[in-house]
């Protein structure tokens, strides 16, 4: 069985109904859209042609579960998707848009729950784990200055600002 | 597409993967992204709603919250009752709970909301190991041993405080009185803590004495006690520290190259000189401002020394309490008061980092009071800030401001020190020695309508403003350029509290509402 997708800029994508179940979007929507095709107005064909080769891959792993506050921060990424993560920063943050917007779960979806304790993390973002794992480590080592530079960031600090944040952030440096 | 095109709660998820090292960095990068790192506070914990001690037990025993807590730099606890000091499924108690679940946290707070009874920390137990790495401790309404404040090494900054009214006090005794204040001091460790906030019942020297030579990174020093000081009515135990002041200077002595900030404990009056004038309870601005009558009357203070005896009144019970009469201050007997504590006036430094005719305290720049004025009134928090600066004189105009010694080079081999303490708020100006005023300082903000020099006339206890010809004749001499220092009445600070309240934190972290109000 399978359901039609279309994309922002029109074009049809005729997707296994088991691959599609794998974007939390689309599996809500194919109970309500019958046979009519999905409209996704938000992804473009190319950023949809690279998740759809993820919901490919992946379509047998079991679905993550809800996160429950003990997710590791680990980095790591296996070697299968680092080679699809491989893309340049366009399509990178592309993807983790699209990931955010359709609601992946293998890519993404971590829910925090965890009752009275208030962390003030982002962990109850819906996001793309591996895509953010991957700016994560482009950043990783990197001076402010070497950051601004790979993302092409301008510093809108003014001196006097600058010098007040180098002072403010040393009590949350790892020591 | 790039980084900044992500909404924040993405920017967010990719800084949750990364290293606080590498989130700082992050957070460098431009205005953006640090105010939406600003909201990253994976390190930091807030429990707001602990009813029991079985809360912490049940976070204890998530294998979830306590992987969060096991990781976590910072936890912030607020009860809204008091923690029943029992111990059931994990047998746990506070102390266990820090050494064992806690053991990486820095800083760790305990509040209990004024509204609850004081509570109580148990003693650990003797086979309770040291906490390696708190530095940060802030202990509010719950009464601790000393063997639990022995538990941590590293401390860097203590903030043991009672918030309690005197009126309370009077019920249930339990603001910590010298004794406890002098055991609470034996058990902080010496060899970090450069920030110390103690609320107590009075002041004895001896207990600023055993700080000041126990902790000799000591920058903040307070002993303040009070949270609302309108509410302050009978029972303020009122000393009259006139005599003390040289002793108080002595005390600190120790600490003239590090102790930047003193506040003293409501307990502690100055007393004014008395004067004429004295219709008023409170000075009025003008009158601390130094124009009119300046003080008040306060011919009873000596004889109106309440029948109660105050048996915790100092360790040598010298300090006694007034409750009742009225110990009043003017600006001149309190910025006399700051002078003496700080046992020298002016200076600089010089480029090898030698002081020049300097004596005394150098670096105490803040010295705050609580001045009971007697049954039924409220305290008056002042708060004096010490300013140093350069004055040009020969200059054809008369100054309307000090100048900063910072920005300005070094003259000869002399470094101008910079001072970064300049307030922001209504300021007079008080000369050293009982001549002439030699300027007004004017910050930016000033609102007080007077940037003219004014005089003191130490003999008559009163200020009036110099007349600019007077003022322009002196001007004849010939032009040099010296650091001049004066002692403002922040008369803003008003909230009778001096808590620097870790202040590295809450510019990373601003303290939740619960803490603020």
């Amino acid at each position: 069985m399978s359901i039609t997708i279309v994309t922002s800029d029109n074009e049809q994508f005729c997707v296994e109904k088991l691959v599609a179940q794998r974007i939390a979007l689309i599996e809500d929507m194919v109970e309500n859209a019958g046979d009519r095709p999905i409209p996704l107005p938000n992804v473009t064909a190319s950023v949809l042609r690279k998740i759809l080769e993820y919901c490919e891959h992946h379509k047998n792993d079991p679905l993550p579960p809800y996160d429950d506050g003990s997710r590791s921060r680990t980095t790591h990424i296996s070697e299968w998707d680092q080679k699809f993560i491989t893309v340049d920063q366009e399509m990178l943050f592309e993807i983790i848009l699209a990931a955010n917007y359709l609601e992946m779960k293998p890519l993404l979806y971590v829910r925090l729950n965890v009752p009275r304790v208030q962390c003030l993390t982002a962990c109850n973002a819906v996001a793309g784990d591996i895509g953010c794992k991957t700016v994560a480590n482009m950043i990783k080592g990197k001076s402010p200055e070497e950051i601004r530079k790979l993302f092409n960031i301008v510093n809108n600090f003014t001196p006097e600002e600058e010098a007040q944040i180098r002072k403010e952030a040393e009590w949350a440096e790892d020591r | 597409m790039s980084l900044l095109t992500l909404p924040n709660e993405l920017v967010l998820l990719i800084a949750d993967f990364l290293p606080i090292t590498s989130v700082s960095g992050l957070r460098k990068t431009c205005k953006r992204i640090y105010r939406v790192l600003k909201k990253l506070n994976r390190k930091r914990i807030v429990i707001d709603d602990i009813v029991s001690i079985a809360d912490l037990e049940a976070l204890v025993l998530n294998p979830a919250s306590r992987n969060r807590l096991q990781n976590a730099a910072a936890l912030e606890i607020s009860a809204i009752t008091v923690l029943p000091p029992m111990q059931t499924r994990t047998r746990l108690s506070l102390s266990s709970f820090l050494t064992t679940v806690m053991s990486k946290a820095q800083y760790f707070s305990l509040y209990l909301v004024p509204e609850c009874d004081i509570s109580y920390i148990p003693p650990p137990s003797p086979n309770t190991p040291l906490h390696p790495t708190l530095t940060h401790l802030s202990i509010i309404n719950f009464r601790i041993p000393p063997s639990f404040l022995a538990m941590f090494p590293c401390l860097v900054e203590a903030t043991i405080t009672l918030i309690l009214t005197p009126l309370q006090n009077d019920i249930v005794q339990l603001q910590y009185r010298p004794k406890d204040v002098q055991a609470i001091l034996l058990a902080l460790p010496s060899a970090t803590l450069q920030r110390l906030t103690v609320t107590c019942t009075n002041l004895p020297p001896e207990i600023l004495a055993l700080a000041a030579q126990r902790f000799p990174l000591l920058t903040h020093l307070s002993f303040v006690w009070a949270d609302a000081p309108d509410r302050m009515l009978g029972g303020v135990e009122s000393t009259d520290i006139s005599r003390s002041l040289q002793q108080y200077a002595e005390a600190i002595a120790p600490l003239s190259n590090t102790l930047q900030a003193l506040y003293l404990p409501a307990c502690v009056g100055v007393p004014s000189f008395t004067s004429k004038f004295a219709p008023n309870a409170i000075p009025t601005g003008d009158e601390l401002l130094g124009e009119g009558g300046v003080l008040l009357s306060a011919p009873e203070i000596t004889d109106s020394l309440g029948p109660r005896a105050f048996s915790g009144a100092g360790l040598t019970g010298v300090n006694r309490p007034m409750t009742r009469g009225r110990v009043s201050v003017g600006l001149k007997g309190l910025l006399d008061a700051c002078r003496t504590l700080v046992k020298g006036t002016g200076g600089v430094k010089r480029t090898d980092g030698t002081l020049v005719g300097v004596h005394g305290m150098y670096e105490l720049v803040k010295i705050g009071w609580l001045i009971p004025q007697g049954d039924g009134m409220p305290l008056l928090p002042i708060e004096c800030v010490r300013r140093r600066g350069v004055v040009k004189f020969g200059a054809a105009t008369p100054p309307s401001s000090v100048e900063d010694a910072s920005g300005l080079p070094a003259i000869g081999n002399l470094v101008l020190r910079d001072v970064n303490n300049a307030p922001s708020r209504p300021t007079v100006a008080i000369g050293k020695g009982p001549g002439v005023l030699t300027s007004l300082s004017s910050p930016t903000t000033h609102h007080i309508p007077r940037s003219v020099p004014i005089t003191h006339h130490a003999d008559q206890h009163s200020f009036s403003p110099v007349q600019i010809t007077a003022y322009g004749a002196r001007n004849t001499a010939p032009v040099y350029r010296e650091e001049t220092e004066y002692w403002y009445p922040n008369m803003e600070w008003v909230d009778g509290c001096a808590w620097p309240a870790f202040s590295e934190i809450e510019a990373i972290f601003p303290r939740p509402a619960f803490m603020r109000y």
